[in-house]
């Protein structure tokens, strides 16, 4: 098709096409470089791909926020950390904001047309774009979704809610933006305040470079992981602010694996940390905060797993509160082992504090019980063993299919294709066990490793679902993604031009096919949910959670 | 098999509902000397415009338009009822005229086509699942190609290693035919063991001319020609799996079409 049909050609695109505001005037990006956090970096050490001040312009920005305007919202996903510049936020921690106050917003639909078009497009040219697109995409980029929200009672909102005030000169939602995990909080200002709101890529590269702020930042993410999440937790709801306090100051936030466990991974070097050991004195209350442990048991030469922790599951408070009922009269041991998953946040909460500030005053047989008595045989584990040596748990919307159903007709592959530029973003393929697939399909993770590398932040969390998404116009095609990915479940595929000839860059920059990563984006703006599900007569496939699977 | 019945329950229960009352209306009309076949026929449209409907629908991806298992039992379960209408409306007698005759065969073909694909649709899949392998259709060639490859450096190495040609003659005479591609079509859908006979056969049948070092080549062939065998299976049953829609689909446009002939013919001459 190419030599017969006219070439498209395009710039490459490169991070900084589009600029996080691209409407940033020089008065506020002389302020931003006046600013004392950033004067306090050296451009020298910075990359020449990367400079400060091209950060500065392209990966922040200064929002002006008016009286009663939400600034972020408990919930949303967030792919950026701020600093406020002048004035004061606050965050209504309890109860919060009521959530019709909230003013989320909803993803648009597609309308008929644009579904209508999926009929009568051309079929045999898939990854068509407009390419004008592309060439224009700075305009309208302005305003992110949050903004526009206001809170129509400010004052009942401060007397009635346990309001924190945040100072000038406070970082804060570096949680959301580093830990790929929602808003914590909803954040708003009671009267006009300037914020600089920072993409995590720029925060990234800033914290590649200085100490400093690696160091400001790392210790912010783990006091405030630390806070916002041990309130949350049930077993600690009846706790005075007073007892609160001393349990804070005394829990340990602890890491385990790393961040980046997709690079070992997809090595086939799984790196699975121990955390504690079966037969191990339980010196505390493990909670997990982020990511996924394996909890097992010695089994003949082996380990047995019994299960998998996620946010929020607990590891050895059966082994504490035996202890403490008994008096610590006799031996008491860790039950089994705990190992961490890729990456796992773990706050222990040492068991002095436990029995001095939690088990006193809660009512513990109405605690959850941990682990379920190991009664089941090696057949029954070995679907949950096979799936977390894949690190399936991550998943949340695996596509799974049941091959004593599935006809192969494919008619799964052409809905998906249909309604996604004539391509399907998923092949049926993938790991089998005994006779469920998981495809490979985007599992939407609740932990996406892909979206770390990503230099624009195309690749990001819808603010309504949390599903993972790809901003086609701002995906420079540099495959990060696609690299990262453990599952292997994003594609590049090269674009095709109004003609139906492969884009390419200019000839100056090589004459190389533009390349865009695709991936399953669940439908989005579709009703219905996910077309594969839909299109498949014989219910053989599912977007399940991995834990519905394992059930 | 059960999931099936239980989304079959309803669309059948439906089904049975509008056959006793188109039964009963066209009993009704012939106690009433009025034409019954007319409600019948009406009746008999009607549920293959419905079934054609099922077609559409796939095609229509980017709109909820409900989920395809609830159609797929729907279309199951009128069909049945559209073969029940059929039969009171043409009776069971075979027709007169040519081009009723022509009718009646596209609809019986159609209708016997279809039975096969919902048997089909219970009974293949399991079949594959249970062979262990999973592979999709289309690369099959490319997967009995690579098997092909793998055994002809097989061949290669031995003749090199051992310095003896027993094992390459035989291959070229036998074996080779059953790597060439895909073998053994019908066997595998009857179900029978006709491939793993022949490839024991012609396996044992040369083994008795080579020394220790030749036969542990032999079973390294011997392990590819296994996995040639699910291969083939896989092959054979997905072509029905695929094709068999090739003949019901276009045969059921046929007789939608020639239905609407009919119709014009029965409105301009018969009634």
């Amino acid at each position: 098709m190419d030599p017969v049909v006219a070439q498209e050609r395009i710039d490459r695109p490169s991070r900084w096409d589009v600029a996080f505001d691209p409407e940033m005037s020089d008065a506020d990006f002389s302020m931003l470089m006046g600013r004392s956090e950033i004067k306090a970096l050296d451009p020298g050490a910075f990359p020449r791909s990367a400079p400060l001040d091209g950060l500065v312009r392209h990966d922040m920005r200064v929002n002006r926020y008016e009286a009663g305007e939400i600034v972020v919202r408990e919930g949303d996903y967030g792919n950026s950390a701020f600093l406020i510049l002048e004035g004061e936020l606050l965050i209504a921690r309890s109860p919060g904001i009521p959530e019709e106050q909230l003013g989320r917003s909803r993803e648009a639909k597609r309308g008929v047309l644009p579904r209508l078009k999926t009929l009568l497009g051309n079929a045999n040219i898939p990854e068509q774009r407009d390419t004008d697109r592309y060439q224009h995409r700075n305009a309208g980029a302005k305003n992110s979704v949050t903004r526009g929200a206001f809170l129509q009672d400010v004052p009942a909102i401060i007397q009635e809610g346990d309001i924190v005030r945040l100072a000038e000169g406070t970082f804060f939602g570096e949680l959301a933006a580093l830990g790929r995990v929602p808003r914590s909080v909803s954040i708003f200002a009671e009267k006009p305040a300037v914020v600089m709101e920072m993409r995590w890529q720029g925060l990234r590269d800033i914290m590649k470079v200085d100490r400093d702020w690696r160091k400001k930042i790392n210790d912010l993410y783990r006091s405030t992981a630390l806070d916002s999440y041990l309130r949350q937790l049930p077993l600690l709801k009846g706790l005075t602010e007073e007892q609160f306090g001393e349990l804070t100051n005394e829990c340990l936030f602890e890491t385990y694996g790393g961040f980046d466990w997709h690079v070992s991974f997809n090595k086939s070097k799984a790196d699975e940390p121990t955390i504690a050991k079966e037969g191990d004195y339980p010196d505390g209350l493990l909670v997990v905060r982020a990511g996924f442990a394996r909890v097992s048991q010695k089994f003949g030469n082996g380990q047995k797993t019994l299960t998998y922790l996620g946010a929020g599951d607990m590891f050895g408070l059966e082994e504490l509160l035996q202890a403490w009922r008994g008096g610590h009269e006799g031996e008491f041991k860790l039950k089994n082992s705990i190992s961490a998953l890729g990456y796992v946040d773990v706050i222990r909460i040492p068991v002095t504090v436990l029995e001095s500030h939690v088990f006193p005053y809660i009512d513990v047989d109405a605690l959850p019980v941990t682990t379920q008595p190991n009664e089941a045989t090696l057949s029954d584990t070995a679907v949950m063993e096979w799936a977390l040596d894949k690190r399936y748990m991550n998943g949340t919307q695996s596509m799974v299919i049941d091959l004593d159903k599935c006809m192969r007709c494919d008619d799964c592959v052409r809905a998906c294709a249909s309604t996604h530029d004539g391509n399907p973003r998923f092949r049926r393929e993938g790991e089998i066990f005994d006779r469920k697939m998981v495809a490979n399909a985007c599992m939407h993770c609740k932990d996406p490793v892909c979206m770390i590398g990503c230099p624009t932040g195309a690749i990001h969390r819808s603010m309504e679902t949390g599903s993972v998404l790809i901003n086609d116009d701002t995906c420079i095609g540099c495959a990060t993604c696609a690299n990262s990915c453990p599952y292997k479940n994003i594609v590049m595929v090269p674009i095709r031009g109004k003609t139906g000839a492969v884009v390419r860059d200019s000839a100056e920059q090589g004459g190389q096919p533009i390349v865009k990563a695709t991936k399953c984006d669940l439908c989005a703006g579709i009703a219905g949910g996910p077309a594969c599900v839909r299109a498949c007569p014989h219910d053989a496939l599912s977007r399940i959670d991995f834990r519905d699977f394992n059930g | 098999m059960q999931n099936m019945l239980s989304r079959l329950l309803l669309p059948t229960v439906i089904s049975v509902i509008a056959f006793v009352g188109v039964y009963y209306w066209q009993s009704k009309a012939a106690l009433e000397l009025e034409n019954p076949q007319i409600i019948t026929g009406w009746a008999l449209g009607a549920a293959i415009v419905f079934l054609l409907i099922f077609n559409v629908r796939k095609r229509l991806s980017a709109f909820n338009l409900g989920l395809a298992k609830v159609w797929f039992a729907l279309h199951v379960a009128f069909g049945f009822l559209t073969i029940a209408f059929f039969v009171i409306h043409a009776g069971v007698f075979w027709p007169i005229g040519v081009y009723e005759q022509l009718l009646a065969a596209g609809f019986w073909l159609v209708s016997l086509t279809g039975v096969f694909g919902v048997l089909i649709t219970i009974y293949f899949p399991k079949r594959l699942t249970n062979t262990g392998l999973e592979i999709v259709y289309e690369n099959i060639p490319e997967e009995i190609f690579s098997l092909r490859a793998a055994v002809e450096d097989i061949l290669v190495n031995c003749a090199k290693e051992c310095g003896e040609t027993t094992l390459q003659e035989h291959y070229s005479e036998t074996l080779a035919w059953y790597f060439r591609r895909p073998r053994f079509y019908w066997s595998y859908l009857i179900g029978s063991n006709a491939d793993k006979a022949w490839l024991t056969r012609h396996l044992d049948s040369v083994r008795r001319y080579l020394n220790a070092e030749e036969m542990g080549y032999l079973d390294q062939i011997q392990n590819l020609a296994e996995r040639k065998s699910l291969v083939d299976e896989h092959f054979a049953r997905q072509d029905v799996m695929k094709k068999w829609l090739l003949m019901h689909l276009p045969l059921s446009i046929l007789v939608f079409a020639m239905s609407i002939w009919h119709v014009i013919l029965i409105y301009s001459y018969a009634i």
